[in-house]
C-alpha cells in the first residue's frame, strides 16, 4: 500500500482501466487510432476530445460492445468479456435514452440487478442515491432526459462497482442536476473508485476532474493532471495597471517581454511572469496598483490542445 | 445460466406487450377457429359424409394467431435494437450466446404453454359447433382429446406456434429491425398460402413441403387434395428446422457484430 500525493491510501492494484494500444476501423476510416492510457482508482478521469473523436467508440471497447481491430482494454486487469459478473466490477452508462420506455424504473433495474446476481433490495437503494426513489414504480415513457440519466447512473452503480464509466452524464441535466453529478464523482473518487466519464465540454469537468485523458482523430493527444495543463497553457499573460504606463512599458520591453496596453493605466505582458515584473518595476521605484497573472480557463488550454485535431474544421460530426 | 434466465425473464414479463401478445395468440386461434365453424355447415346434411377434415378446420385460428406470435418472436429482440438498450443487455451480460439462448428457451417455452391453451380450447369449442353443424356421425368421426391423432394436432399446433416463434425470434436478430423482420416473416409465412395454389403441381408440393407452412401437416387428418403432402412430424421438422437455421445464423452474427 501506498500513499498518494493527496494523502489517500491506495491499495496497490492493477489499473482500474488500462487501454493498450486501441484501434478501431469502421470501413476505411480509423476512429480509434493505436490509443493507450490507464485510469487509476481514487481520481476522476475525464476523457475529453471533440465530437467524433472516438470517446465514445473507445468506451465501448472498454465494455466488449465493440471488438477492437487492435490492440486491447482491460478491467481491473482482465478483458470485459472475462468478466464473471461484470456489473460488480464496472458500472457504466453510455446512453441514457437506451430504455425500454414501457418498463418502470424499477423493473429495469431489477432485471439488471438479476443479471449479475445483485441483490433485488440494492434497487430501491440507487434509486433512492440518484433521487428517483419516488418515480421507481413510473414506466420510463415519461421520464424526461435528465431523469434517465439518473437512471442510467443507478444502473450503473448498482453492482457497486470500483470502475464507473460515465459518457457524457451531464446530457439534458438541469443545472442543479450537473452540480449534484459533479459532486457525485467526487464523492465515488473519494471512495477509492476508478472514475472515466467522457465530455466533449471541458468546462463541464474543469472543477470535477484530477486527470485528463485528451483525443482527437482517435488519436492520444495528451495524458495529464488538470492543473499541470492550466499552469501550461497561461498563455494570457500577466495583467498589470500603473500609473506610470509609458515608464513601465519602456522597462518591461528592454527586458525582452512583449507589452500590449489594454485601457487607460492597464498593460497586458507576455514574456516575463508575475515575480519578474514585480522585482524589475520595485528595483526602479515604479507603482504598480494592480498585477494579475490571466490564466487560460481549462476550455481554452484543451481548444489549444484541440485545436488542430477537430476534425472538418467547425463542422462537428457526433 | 440462472441468472441471464432470470434477468430476460424478468425483462419478458416486465412490459405490457408480453401479456397483450399472448393474449392474441389465444384470441386469434380461438377466435377464428369458432368464426369458421360457426359459418360453416355440412353440404352432406346432418350425419352425412364428406371429405372435410373436421379436425384441421376446428384448428384454423392458429394460422391468423401466426402473426401475433411472430410480433412476440421479432419484438423479444428487436425492442432491444430499438431502444438501443442491447448495450445495457451485452454489458451486463458478455456472454451473448448464452442471452440468446435463454430468449429462445423463454419465447419458446411461453409460446409452447400459451400455444397449447389457445390449441386445446380452440378444438375444444369448434369440434361441438362443428358437430351441430352437420359434421357429426355417422358420417363425420367425433373427436375426442382421448383419440391419438386430435393430441397430435392440438399438441402440434402448439409446437408449430412455437418453431415459428422461434424462427421470429431468428429473424429479429438477423434483421435487427422490427418492421423489417416482421414483413420477410409474413412474406415466408403467407406467400407460399396464396400462391402455391397457382402453381404447377411439381413446384406447389415442393413449396408446400420446404416453406415453414408444412407444420401445418401436424393438423391433418384426412388426405384431400388441399393438404399439404408430408408427414404430420416431418412437415413439423421442417418449421423447426427453419428455426434452427435462422437462430444458428443469428447466433454467429450476434456474436460477430459489434453491438
Amino acid at each position: 500500500m501506498t500513499a498518494d500525493d493527496r494523502g489517500r491510501t491506495v491499495i496497490g492494484m492493477a489499473e482500474a482501466i488500462e487501454a493498450v494500444q486501441l484501434t478501431k476501423r469502421f470501413g476505411g476510416a480509423t476512429a480509434v487510432d493505436d490509443l493507450s492510457f490507464t485510469v487509476p482508482a481514487g481520481y476522476v478521469t475525464a476523457f475529453v476530445g471533440p465530437n467524433g473523436a472516438g470517446k465514445t467508440t473507445t468506451m465501448r471497447m472498454i465494455l466488449g460492445l465493440a471488438r477492437p481491430d487492435g490492440g486491447r482494454a482491460l478491467v481491473t486487469g482482465r478483458r470485459y468479456t472475462e468478466l464473471r459478473y461484470p456489473l460488480r466490477q464496472v458500472g457504466a452508462l453510455l446512453d441514457a435514452a437506451a430504455v425500454h420506455p414501457g418498463r418502470r424504473a424499477s423493473h429495469h433495474l431489477l432485471w439488471i440487478a438479476r443479471s449479475n446476481g445483485v441483490s433485488p433490495r440494492r434497487v430501491a437503494e440507487v434509486l433512492e442515491l440518484v433521487g428517483l426513489a419516488d418515480v421507481a414504480r413510473k414506466r420510463v415513457r415519461g421520464f424526461s432526459l435528465g431523469m434517465r440519466q439518473r437512471l442510467g447512473i443507478a444502473g450503473a452503480l448498482l453492482g457497486d462497482p470500483p470502475v464507473l464509466i460515465f459518457d457524457e452524464p451531464a446530457n439534458g441535466l438541469d443545472p442543479d442536476g450537473i452540480i449534484w453529478l459533479r459532486g457525485f464523482m467526487r464523492s465515488l473518487a473519494a471512495e477509492g473508485r476508478a472514475v472515466l466519464v467522457s465530455s466533449h465540454l471541458m468546462s463541464e469537468l474543469e472543477d470535477t476532474a484530477d486527470r485528463l485523458v485528451v483525443i482527437g482523430r482517435g488519436r492520444l493527444i495528451a495524458v495529464t493532471g488538470v492543473a499541470e495543463l492550466l499552469a501550461s497553457a497561461s498563455g494570457g499573460g500577466v495583467r498589470l495597471r500603473t500609473p506610470q504606463v509609458s515608464e513601465v512599458m519602456r522597462l518591461l520591453a528592454a527586458a525582452g517581454a512583449t507589452v500590449t496596453t489594454d485601457g487607460p493605466n492597464v498593460l497586458t505582458v507576455t514574456g516575463l511572469d508575475a515575480a519578474r515584473i514585480a522585482e524589475l518595476t520595485s528595483a526602479r521605484g515604479l507603482p504598480l496598483h494592480e498585477l494579475t497573472p490571466q490564466r487560460a480557463t481549462l476550455e481554452q488550454a484543451f481548444l489549444q490542445l484541440t485545436r488542430d485535431a477537430v476534425e472538418f474544421g467547425d463542422r462537428r460530426t457526433s | 445460466m440462472m441468472r441471464v434466465l432470470r434477468a430476460e425473464w424478468t425483462k419478458l414479463r416486465t412490459v405490457r406487450s408480453t401479456r397483450w401478445t399472448l393474449l392474441a395468440i389465444i384470441g386469434l386461434t380461438v377466435g377464428f377457429s369458432v368464426f369458421l365453424a360457426a359459418g360453416s355447415s355440412s353440404t352432406g346434411g346432418p350425419g352425412g359424409g364428406g371429405d372435410n377434415d373436421i379436425m384441421r378446420d376446428s384448428l384454423v385460428g392458429v394460422y391468423l394467431a401466426q402473426f401475433a406470435v411472430v410480433a412476440f418472436g421479432v419484438i423479444a429482440i428487436t425492442s432491444e435494437y430499438a431502444t438501443r438498450m442491447l448495450h445495457t443487455t451485452f454489458s451486463a451480460m458478455p456472454g451473448r450466446g448464452r442471452v440468446l439462448f435463454a430468449k429462445v428457451l423463454l419465447v419458446g417455452g411461453t409460446v409452447l404453454v400459451v400455444g397449447l391453451a389457445a390449441s386445446m380450447t380452440s378444438f375444444l369449442v369448434g369440434q361441438p359447433i362443428l358437430r351441430d353443424n352437420g359434421y357429426g356421425p355417422p358420417g363425420y368421426r367425433e373427436w375426442t382429446l382421448h383419440d391419438g391423432p386430435a393430441q397430435r394436432a392440438v399438441v402440434g399446433s402448439a409446437l408449430l406456434l412455437t418453431a415459428i416463434a422461434l424462427l421470429s425470434l431468428g429473424v429479429g436478430a438477423i434483421l435487427r429491425h422490427s418492421a423489417a423482420a416482421i414483413s420477410a416473416l409474413l412474406a415466408l409465412l403467407f406467400v407460399p398460402l396464396i400462391f402455391a395454389p397457382t402453381l404447377p403441381e411439381h413446384m406447389r408440393e415442393l413449396v408446400q413441403k420446404a416453406t415453414p407452412g408444412a407444420g401445418f401437416a401436424v393438423q391433418q387428418t384426412v388426405p384431400r387434395g388441399d393438404a399439404i403432402p408430408i408427414g404430420h412430424w416431418t412437415g413439423l421438422g421442417v418449421t423447426f428446422a427453419w428455426a434452427a437455421g435462422a437462430l444458428l445464423l443469428a447466433l454467429f452474427l450476434v456474436r460477430r457484430r459489434d453491438a
